[in-house]
């Protein structure tokens, strides 16, 4: 049976018979080999961003310039943090990593629908990323990772033809991978699969990817534009040349602010099913969660000008963003509810993946509550641009989006190496993550309150106590990852071999071998209600959950 | 297990550092709050807008903290309340309940429309200036600021009276800035070929600082002008009193964010400390090699004017970032001081000194 798991036997582009060894890997479309592949190649990214954060943190220990970080070095590493996190990382870090090895498998599915392009896009992710890179040895980039006008068209930066040329393509790789979802959830799902029998996190993927295929083109305008007048001298943006810098800020936002999106809906598709799993109690209000993730993808469309209360833009566009952007809060807060009402009377464990959900709940709350007096119009500007702005995306983002990949890596790595980690170590490492996170950044809002501007290499000696603490958060954060990163390549070798169904969940991926089969599943499953735990019995000699149900069939 | 007691060892040592970050934190807030001189979250208000703005900010935070306590207090009771024991079945409850649904998403709808609408009311009133309000021109260039007054006075400091609205019309010479006055709660971007706005009511004299709050590259973080309010009109009328600025005060608003002058380091160009009549190797153009020239009168005024045409040599390799000609910033005479002050500064500043006393003796 072994012979026949995905690590073993795969399916080559071409036809090409090849099972085992590195071409097998970079020529399959097998996507669950293409998913861990992105996944090792996005995770490397979030490393290299995060030792770069760690750089520049350390250097704002101290308020004054330091003779062994110049501000130009300085610049380039938060750009590239900043670039690096959004576009290798954050944007494909679900979606085309946990996602493409779980989507088809939790539909009961064969595959995706469009294998190939699921590969091409894995490769587009590569050039992406490369292109990149140059740009950091090109001279470095020390825009920011917005790029804004006319500061990123100025003539001595040469490292900025090649990102934006990476992140064009890196968009594409983006659609592709949307638009394979798309018709995947369409069109794949078997007899029986019925919309309102999708797991949600299927739901997640399916309105991040509304919004990769619809709001990613924009970003590939956007940076062609920028492109032309940086290569050919037509002013679009410049000033000099005739064009507008703050129609560079719209198209960029018009862009990006979905693309916050497709950061964190996912993440909601992640936690709905750790919460209902590890409390072993039926998802409350799934239609709510699931149509409140279509409504936040279809809000984020309108609601980009919140980026630019203080750019110039007239009152009346202010005031009009500023009233859209409040609607997100309700499905948000809604969402919020009901995964803590799926708690109640529940029969809840406290395992890693878990832990992470729920330090999501509380650091998610913590990020969206702290958007509010970032939409509120007067407050904003005081705010907009300074720390407080910084801690209210890192909440997000980071305490939202990568802390429930976290949980959803630990939930699904059983099934994807066929090896448990070792709990102790990862529920340690969940709690070192949690408490470096929030030193890290809730300092942030009360430095970013009182008025400490962010990009700011040097900085007044009153907020130097504020960066301190800050920063001795983040090499707690830093270590709780370095930990997790020793356990999971640890126990690739000496991890315990793992049950098909480690957690008890009654989604279908679950219902397949360990690692899955390499078509994934030799038997059809028979697909039922994802939260109807009540068949699943605890089985000590395994280690798993059996269908009891099943085995008496 | 050995794996277990290093993890326990390792927990008991976290728990540690943890109390003496906690302690740290606590201590530190208390120095923070002494510091900072402010109201908790908010520095000081200096505006006549600045209290309004704290309100609202202290009205959401408010309802953020309600929504953290209860939301974050449900989960924390559910955690210990429903946690796992061995043997306990799961209860049954509902997993869908329309009507608790509508019950929690009311009140926040509710309460954005309350928080929208105290967002917007006070945004209008920081929006329009009225129509009396003392204007003062700003413009701002990659890494300074230059503020012009009603009686055509220059300088590189803010002056402005207390009590009375004054309005700020922004222009920026090269790349986006933002005028940013945190403790008058007042910030607006600054962008190239157009002239935005702000405007304050300082009620509170003392010193500030404005900020630059969009980053616009390697100084950014230095791009920062001292603020002082005065307290009467007569007072603020003294401190921008239109006059020849001294050759120092020129070099100070027009060079010194990329030049130093008094130490041979090299900051964004090369330092002009000793560089009158000193030899200069020079990029000769067209391929040939370097050449070296006198930096005499005529040399220093070039160099003013038509940056980039005698590229130094100095130190290292400068690229031609200077690309801005000072011909129309400067006046003719400002220029000769200039060149005065990089030839010899103390000389130039002693015939400075020497002229203001014979005009003020006339």
């Amino acid at each position: 049976m072994a012979e026949n798991d995905y690590l073993h036997r795969t399916h080559c582009i071409f036809g090409w018979k090849k099972e085992t060894g590195i071409l097998s890997w970079l020529l399959t479309i097998d996507h669950k080999r293409i998913g861990i592949m992105y996944f090792l190649a996005t995770f490397s990214s979030f490393l290299l961003a995060g030792a770069f954060a760690l750089a520049f943190r350390t250097k704002l220990l101290w308020a004054e310039p330091v003779t062994w970080m110049e501000p130009d070095t300085y610049n380039r590493l938060f750009t590239l943090h900043g670039a690096i996190m959004v576009f290798l990382f954050i944007i494909p870090g679900v979606p085309a990593a946990l996602g493409n090895f779980v989507l088809p498998i939790m539909l009961g599915a064969k595959d995706v629908a469009f294998p190939r392009l699921n590969l091409f896009s894995f490769y587009l992710w590569l050039m992406g990323a490369a292109m990149s890179v140059a740009a950091i040895s090109l001279g470095g980039l020390d825009t920011g990772w917005t790029f804004y006008t006319p500061y990123s068209t100025e003539g001595i930066r040469a490292g900025v033809v090649w990102m934006a040329s990476g992140v064009f393509i890196l968009g594409f790789a983006s659609i592709f991978t949307g638009l394979n979802f798309l018709v995947t959830i369409h069109k794949l799902r078997p007899p029986g699969m019925t919309w309102f029998r999708l797991p949600l996190f299927v739901w997640g993927l399916y309105a991040t990817a509304i919004m990769q295929v619809l709001a990613t083109p924009v970003l590939g305008i956007t940076v062609a534009l920028l492109l032309v007048e940086r290569i050919m001298g037509v002013g679009i943006f410049n000033p000099e040349l005739g064009g507008d810098p703050v129609l560079f800020q719209h198209f960029f936002w018009f862009y990006s602010h979905p693309a916050v999106y497709i950061m964190i809906v996912p993440g909601f598709g992640i936690v709905s099913e750790l919460i209902s799993v590890f409390s072993r109690k039926h998802i409350f209000g799934y239609s709510f969660i699931a149509f409140s993730s279509v409504a936040i993808a279809l809000l984020s469309f309108i609601v980009w000008g919140h980026h630019m209360f203080t750019s110039g833009q007239s009152v009346l566009v202010n005031t009009i963003f500023s009233a859209l952007t409040f609607s997100v809060a309700i499905p948000t807060a809604v969402k919020v509810y009901n995964w803590v009402a799926t708690l109640y009377k529940g029969s809840i464990s406290f395992e890693t993946p878990m832990l992470y959900a729920l330090s999501f709940l509380f650091l998610f709350t913590i990020g969206g509550l702290t958007g509010f007096p970032l939409a509120t119009l007067a407050t904003d500007v005081h705010l907009h641009d300074t720390y407080f702005v910084v801690a209210h995306f890192h909440y997000v983002m980071m305490g939202g989006l990568v802390i429930a990949m976290f949980g959803g890596l630990h939930y699904w790595w059983p099934k994807m190496t066929g090896r448990m980690y070792p709990e102790r170590w990862g529920q340690l490492s969940a709690f070192l993550v949690f408490v470096g996170f929030n030193i890290t950044f809730f300092t942030q809002f009360l430095m970013g309150s009182q008025g400490m501007p962010r990009r700011y290499y040097s900085y007044s000696s009153e907020f130097e106590i504020y960066h301190r603490i800050s920063t001795s958060g983040s090499y707690i954060l830093g270590l709780g990852i370095l930990i997790m990163v020793i356990y999971l390549l640890w126990s690739l070798k000496n991890g315990e071999p793992a049950p098909d169904n480690p957690w008890g969940a009654a989604t279908l991926e679950w219902k397949t071998t360990t690692p899955p089969h390499f078509e994934n599943f030799e038997t059809t499953p028979t697909v039922g209600d994802p939260y109807d735990f009540s068949d699943l019995t605890y089985d000590p000699q395994t280690r798993g959950w059996v269908d009891t149900n099943a085995s008496k069939a | 297990m050995n794996l277990r007691s290093t993890a326990t060892a390792i927990g008991r040592r976290a728990w540690h550092v943890l109390a003496a970050l906690a302690v740290t934190l606590m201590t530190g807030c208390g120095n923070m709050m002494g510091d900072v001189d402010g109201n908790w979250q908010m520095p000081i208000q200096a505006s006549k807008e600045a209290a309004d703005i704290d309100w609202v900010y202290y009205f959401i935070f408010w309802i953020c903290l309600f929504y953290f306590v209860h939301i974050m207090g449900a989960m924390g009771w559910f955690m210990w309340r429903y946690r796992r024991i061995p043997g306990k079945e799961v209860e049954e409850s509902p997993h869908h309940s329309l009507s608790l649904e509508i019950a929690w998403s009311i009140p926040p709808i509710l309460l954005c429309v309350v928080m929208f609408y105290l967002g917007f009311d006070y945004y209008m009133q920081m929006s329009i200036p009225p129509a009396d309000a003392i204007k003062i021109e700003v413009q701002a260039e990659k890494w300074s600021w230059k503020f012009r007054y009603h009686n055509g006075a220059e300088s590189d400091e803010l002056h402005i009276p207390k009590d009375k609205p004054v309005v700020f019309l922004l222009t920026s010479r090269d790349v986006l800035h933002a005028f940013y006055l945190p403790k008058m709660r007042v910030k607006k971007d600054i962008v190239p070929g157009r002239t935005t706005k702000a405007w304050t009511t300082a009620n509170r004299a003392g010193d500030y600082t404005l900020f630059c709050a969009e980053y616009c590259g390697r100084s950014h973080s230095m791009m920062r002008a001292p603020v002082t309010v005065h307290e009467t009109e007569a007072g603020w009328l003294a401190a921008i009193r239109p006059g020849r600025a001294s050759p120092e005060k020129l070099f100070r608003m027009n060079c010194s964010s990329c030049h130093s002058i008094d130490t041979p380091e090299i900051l964004t160009g090369p330092s002009l400390k000793g560089i009158g009549m000193s030899k200069r190797q020079v990029a000769a153009g067209g391929g040939a090699p370097t050449k070296e020239v006198l930096a005499d009168r005529a040399y220093l005024k070039e160099s003013i004017l038509r940056p980039g045409a005698l590229l130094s040599r100095m130190g290292k390799d400068f690229k031609d970032e200077m690309n801005k000609t000072f011909a129309k910033q400067l006046k003719p005479e400002q220029i000769e001081s200039l060149v005065d002050y990089l030839l010899d500064p103390k000389k130039a500043m002693e015939k400075f000194e020497a002229e203001l006393k014979k005009a003020e003796k006339k």
